[in-house]
């Protein structure tokens, strides 16, 4: 029998403003989940991206315990209401489901290098835990993004270089790839993840010319994009099946450090 | 103990990995993808993409599942609708058979110099035509667009579009003024999920109206166009040498829909209207 083993490392839970999902919610995620072979999912909920950290992680905990420990969740730190709240993070870190912290500096209007981001730099490196940053590109059509472009986040991991850094979207679609692909290169514990709608044409095959191949981790960004978008893109690419199970999952496992939670 | 239990996990799942995607290759192949969206010349505003010629682009598309298509030129949208008709009559052979090119128009009115659709010389080649209203600045409006569209219409020929170069309620009103006319929505160059909310409204009003779907990767978009809309209403796309065509193919291999449906999204549609056109 087919047993499932690909990590999706970065989804998201619940409906967004801007934009349309019919069903976004768990639930649906894992009737996909048993159709793409999906063992396990790493999310942060859209509740705690747009409201701060105690508003999601209640529902995140109840997700891991539904799915019978199969999504894994983040909490997410809004530095502009979660500042001196990092208690909250202290207690969730004890929880089997709580794999790290999410930040998203375009989404929460704060630069990377800001002091705001130093409890939660900390936070992770005390207890061992990964931090997913939002990275992207400088877009003309979204400025904010230019929040999150990848060499912003040297500031801090020169400060925290035992911290794991997943650079989500690994720089997006422009100009932040180039940056995002130095930066996994020089530091030991920075990871890309290519959750999104980063469609680049031989996107796998050039990205694993270019960093190593322990680096790259899958995501497929749901409820904005469904997973069978980028599932084809790596099992039809052309980058070797044990570059594939990197992708699909081991990488993810190292970066989160999830084997302790099989 | 633990570097066996490791290795012999790494061979399950490569194991796993063969059979989902032989099951994929299989179909994909079954499936032979015709292609509403390459394009030749240089892209603009994507940095990470490289040109490619016309052999390249149909080398790259054959690899990929794609077994014919439309072929537009960047210069429709950055330098001019004539240069791009020229690069266009310069590089798509006229006598190839499967792969076929899109010309950009402009409104017959004030009449401009061509190559351009509407006048004499344009090739039996020519499946369809593009508009670019925001970029050449004119309105997607009846009185300026009938000669064109009337044009249109009299060869069957269908008008492409991308959804960043409209405005909803304008094209609303637009597709609604010449219902005889197929228009083809095309969800690039930026994402087309963030108004599924006006889209899927339009479609159901404008039955004329279709979706290329090289960026239509939301959750479930597919299935629920096609419940709601039905399989004839999109139209693959791959928007190469941009994106990877991967993305479009892997969501209609994986999709929760008939056979008969993928095989009109992957190319029945595109075929029955390309075959429709008049030359």
């Amino acid at each position: 029998m087919r047993k499932p083993f690909i990590v999706d490392a970065h989804i998201h839970t619940g409906a967004s403003c801007a934009y349309y999902a019919e069903k976004p919610d768990a639930a649906r995620y894992l009737e996909l989940m048993d159709r793409l072979s999906i063992e396990r999912a790493i999310c942060s909920d859209m509740l705690s991206i747009t409201r701060g950290l105690r508003h999601g992680l209640k529902a995140a905990e109840r997700v891991f315990d539904e799915s019978e420990g199969r999504i894994f969740y983040l909490g997410v730190y809004d530095p502009r209401s979660d500042a001196g709240r990092i208690g909250v993070l202290e207690k969730a870190a004890a929880k089997p489901g709580f794999l790290g912290v999410k930040i998203h500096p375009s989404f929460h209007k704060t630069t990377p290098e800001s002091a705001l981001y130093d409890e939660v730099w900390r936070f992770v490196r005390d207890h061992d835990l990964t931090l997913l940053a939002h990275s992207w590109s400088v877009s003309t059509y979204n400025p904010a993004q230019a929040y999150a472009t990848p060499e912003r986040f040297r500031h801090y991991a020169d400060k925290f270089p035992d911290v794991r850094l997943v650079l989500a979207h690994a720089g997006g679609r422009g100009n932040g790839r180039a940056e995002a692909v130095r930066t996994a290169n020089e530091y030991k514990n920075v990871y890309l993840d290519f959750a999104g709608d980063i469609f680049c044409f031989k996107y796998l095959e050039t990205m694993l010319d270019i960093v190593p191949h322990n680096k790259l981790i899958f995501g497929s960004d749901y409820p904005m994009f469904d997973p069978r978008a980028n599932l084809s893109r790596v099992l039809l690419s052309g980058i070797g099946e044990t570059a594939m199970a990197q992708v699909l999952c081991n990488n993810a496992v190292t970066a989160y450090k999830m084997e302790k939670k099989c | 103990m633990e570097v066996q239990r490791w290795v012999l996990k790494v061979s399950l799942m490569k194991n796993q990995i063969r059979e989902m995607r032989d099951k994929r290759k299989a179909l994909a192949e079954e499936l032979g993808f015709l292609d509403a969206s390459l394009w030749l010349g240089p892209p603009e505003d994507f940095p990470n993409a490289k040109e490619m010629s016309f052999a390249e682009l149909k080398n790259a598309a054959e690899k990929y599942f794609i077994r014919g298509g439309l072929v537009s030129h960047w210069y429709g949208k950055s330098v001019s609708a004539q240069e791009s008709n020229r690069q266009l009559l310069k590089a798509v052979p006229k006598n190839d058979a499967k792969f076929h090119a899109v010309w950009t128009g402009l409104p017959l009115f004030p009449r401009e110099q061509g190559p351009l659709p509407g006048q004499s010389g344009m090739p039996a080649n020519v499946k369809a035509v593009r508009v670019f209203p925001k970029t050449n600045r004119f309105l997607l409006d009846k009185f300026v667009m009938e000669g064109l569209c009337g044009f249109l219409i009299g060869r069957r020929m269908p008008l492409f579009i991308w959804h960043t170069e409209l405005d909803w309620k304008e094209f609303y009103a637009f597709a609604g003024d010449f219902p005889d006319l197929k228009i083809i929505v095309e969800s690039q160059p930026q994402k087309i999920l963030y108004h599924m909310r006006s889209l899927m409204p339009l479609m159901r009003s404008r039955q004329n109206v279709l979706l290329e779907i090289s960026n239509f990767a939301g959750l479930d978009y597919l299935e629920y166009g096609v419940r709601t809309l039905g399989a004839e209403r999109f139209i693959f796309g791959s928007f190469l040498p941009v994106n990877d065509p991967l993305a479009p193919v892997g969501m209609i291999l994986d999709a929760d829909i008939s056979l008969a449906d993928k095989r009109a999204v992957a190319g029945g549609n595109l075929k029955r209207i390309m075959e429709g056109v008049k030359s």
